[in-house]
């Protein structure tokens, strides 16, 4: 029984204007979204493994030339890939990560090992499990893939028949970026814990960064080993990357004053860092002054904006059967949930969203604001079964596209867990100085469905 | 209350002042104007601002109070009662058009196209879509019409740069956290003015011991246990005895519910991957 992977290039989605002109699709080829890993080839260029939008479009593996070319890309039935990495034999080993499997690509664009063909194609391993969520995968010197597995909470290696020869999983919560190190030790980034472990191939723990505290290190998602001794670390929710000593100095920080939430890095040869920044859609070389080096940025924002909030009250649904000038965000949803109706509300049917796991989901609509000047929100939600979270909120975005404020801290109305019958919700909020646009999102988490109508904006 | 408290509070007072003497000094007289609910907090802001003013020798600004449609009897006359001790120079504010529209009853169903023009164009600014509303406390478009657009109407009648309010930090949620003067810009339909909030720094025991230990007057209601007074439709006693003898800090003074969704947000803000 294969596993049907979840396209996000095929299918491709028109835009509508406003004035109901159609623009262009979404998931360029090519265009960088979402960058994970990005690794710098012998040749000059830089592979860079995409995660895709928002809506779930454009994920793929791209190598651009240093004068930003697309030189090679890969983008067949992937998912929000996390991670692309050059293997010895010239191939790309890939985590298509919401399709919970991992692959071997040739330049071809041959597929040449598939993670779902194990246990008679069913993706499972040895022991019985299969991977969830996997974010990074590495091959050793014999052959054996080291694939960092988050949502089993380990790391795990297994042979391309799918045997499980090791495995970790004492204490660590969402790792990211499980790599081999030349010690014969492993270096994982504990994610949800705030650090960073070396562990021996006994599984014992030799060397730790971070004591737990977001001030030390806020969701780490990457850490590598420098000939020097010290370990770089991507400190994600910290908007930086520090160099730290084996007793815990920090002697070197690349900080920027926005929520970058950089994912990935390389220390290269001359020392400068290559890192992957999600928030800003790019992936930037910086030398140790903190100068961009190199820049790639090829991404325009999935749009339109509008200039005021349009079927707020959901009189017109498009061809999709979505409603007309609201995306479906479901990049987040690990595999699940989808847009429902109640098409019993009056006077008119209104939209809402069930999930059912981890991960998120959310409907939105993006409109230029103006900074400094205040807006309100006003909705109506029912909620039924909430067992995460269900809100509604004002994502600002800067000029970048990025998101000004962390996910604790975005503004919202209220929050709903349970059930809940139609209940008014409003939220008010100041755009930032370097606002210049706002995503508002119907958001739920967790298992359950809402349902929102008569939204109204603003200022 | 210790010495210690009593000091704390005549420090808190003092500062409240000095913020009251900083607007006299940024705005003029005629510019200002001190909004009054008839509840504890707008009351307590009103008698500080009279207290400034009988010690500086200063006219007292213009007062205004927004009529809902949906007001407790005993605010009414509790508003009327000090209108006439204190001398005020009260304006009653109040969307006459909206309640003719919906034929002076709470919950009627006002069509949209029976408004006056002004009313309109608020109603298509905010973005309601329907041909007609409940004229009821719940209603997002009853609401705006019935306070926000009779407030912007007196700003702009009376040419008034800054309002008082009332506002505390400790009613607010946490990123919400208003500062002492907060410029609003202006928008459609709406003048830009200057927001004074002088009792952000009080908790709500705090204005209960300033009112009973000053003799401010306030409202029967709180004695009867209503800790929150808004619309009567909407507010509710949560209990019996006076508001000052309820657990102010354990008890939600709006929302009831308030735990199940703190900790929902300490669950999103702990989940690294969001």
């Amino acid at each position: 029984m294969g596993r049907q992977p979840q396209s996000s290039a095929k299918t491709k989605k028109a835009a509508m204007t406003a004035d109901g002109q159609s623009i262009v699709t979404w998931g360029a080829p090519g265009m960088v979204e979402f960058p994970g890993s990005v690794e710098r080839l012998p040749n000059g260029n830089t592979l860079i493994g995409d995660g895709g939008d928002e809506l779930g479009f454009g994920s793929e593996v791209v190598e651009v030339g240093p004068l930003g070319n697309i030189v090679w890309n890969y983008a067949e039935d992937l998912s929000f890939v996390h991670s692309a990495r050059l293997l010895k034999n010239g191939n790309i080993l890939i985590t298509d990560t919401t399709n919970a499997r991992v692959i071997e690509v040739n330049r071809d664009k041959q597929i040449v090992f598939t993670s779902d063909d194990w246990a008679n194609g069913t993706g499972t391993l040895s022991d019985g499990s299969h991977l969830s969520y996997p974010n990074d995968a590495h091959e050793l010197e014999d052959g054996t893939l080291l694939i960092c597995d988050r949502n089993n909470d380990r790391c795990v290696l297994v042979d391309r028949q799918g045997e499980v020869h090791w495995q970790f999983s004492e204490g660590i919560e969402h790792p990211h970026n499980a790599h081999p190190l030349p010690n014969g030790n492993i270096m994982i980034s504990d994610s949800d814990k705030n650090r960073i472990l070396e562990i021996t191939p006994q599984k014992e723990v030799v060397w730790s960064y971070g004591d737990g505290s977001k001030q030390m290190l806020n969701w780490p998602r990457c850490a590598v080993r420098l000939d020097n001794g010290n370990t770089a670390i991507c400190d994600s929710k910290n908007a930086r990357v520090i160099e730290v000593t084996p007793g815990g100095e920090v002697v070197w920080e690349y900080k920027v004053d926005y929520f970058a939430k950089f994912y990935d890095i390389q220390v290269l040869p001359n020392n400068n860092i290559l890192v992957s920044d999600q928030q800003h859609h790019q992936v930037i070389e910086v030398d140790r002054s903190g100068n961009y080096r190199w820049l790639h940025r090829n991404y325009h924002m999935i749009g339109p904006i509008q200039s005021k909030l349009m079927n707020g009250f959901f009189k017109e649904r498009d061809e999709n059967g979505q409603p007309r000038h609201w995306n479906f965000a479901k990049r987040h949803n690990e595999g699940g949930g989808r847009l429902i109706w109640d098409e019993n509300n009056k006077p008119y049917p209104c939209p809402g969203l069930e999930f059912d796991r981890h991960g998120f989901l959310y409907l939105q609509q993006t409109i230029a604001v103006t900074p400094g000047q205040r807006y309100k929100l006003a909705a109506k939600i029912k909620t039924e079964g909430v067992k995460g979270s269900c809100s509604f909120m004002m994502c600002f975005l800067d000029k970048y596209g990025g998101q000004i404020y962390d996910m604790g801290d975005i503004p919202r109305g209220d929050i709903y867990i349970g059930d809940n019958d139609w209940t008014l919700d409003t939220a008010e909020a100041v755009a930032p100085d370097n606002a210049t646009c706002v995503e508002l999102r119907l958001y739920i988490n967790g298992a359950g469905k809402a349902w929102m109508k008569e939204v109204m904006f603003h200022s | 209350m210790t010495k210690d408290d009593r000091d704390t509070l005549v420090r808190e007072i003092e500062d409240s002042k000095k913020l009251i003497r900083d607007a006299f000094r940024k705005f003029k007289p005629e510019e200002l104007a001190i909004t009054w609910t008839g509840g504890k907090d707008s009351t307590l802001v009103l008698w500080l601002i009279r207290q400034v003013c009988q010690e500086d020798g200063i006219a007292m600004p213009l007062v205004f109070s927004i009529d809902e449609y949906d007001t407790f009897d005993e605010i009414e006359a509790f508003i009327d009662k000090y209108k006439k001790e204190w001398n005020l120079n009260l304006v009653i504010c109040r969307n006459d058009e909206a309640i003719k529209a919906a034929g002076g009853q709470l919950g009627a169903l006002v069509r949209v196209r029976d408004l006056n023009e002004r009313n309109r164009q608020e109603v298509a600014r905010i973005g309601y879509e329907e041909g007609e509303f409940a004229f009821e406390a719940e209603s997002y478009v009853g609401n705006h019409l019935m306070k926000t657009v009779p407030f912007n109407l007196f700003l702009e009648e009376y040419k008034i740069k800054a309002v008082f309010q009332g506002l505390r930090w400790d009613e607010q949620v946490a990123r919400a956290r208003d500062e002492y003067f907060t410029y609003r810009q202006p928008a459609e339909l709406s003048p830009g003015h200057t927001r004074i909030n002088p009792i952000l720094h009080f908790t709500e025991r705090d204005v209960w011991n300033t009112i009973r230990t000053f003799n401010i007057p306030h409202n029967e209601l709180y004695a009867q246990g209503y800790r929150s007074l808004g619309a009567k439709s909407t507010s509710k006693r949560i209990a019996d005895i006076p508001a000052w003898e309820q657990d102010l800090e354990n008890t939600g003074e709006r929302d009831g519910r308030r735990q199940d969704k703190e900790e929902a947000m300490e669950k999103l803000r702990r989940l690294g991957y969001m």
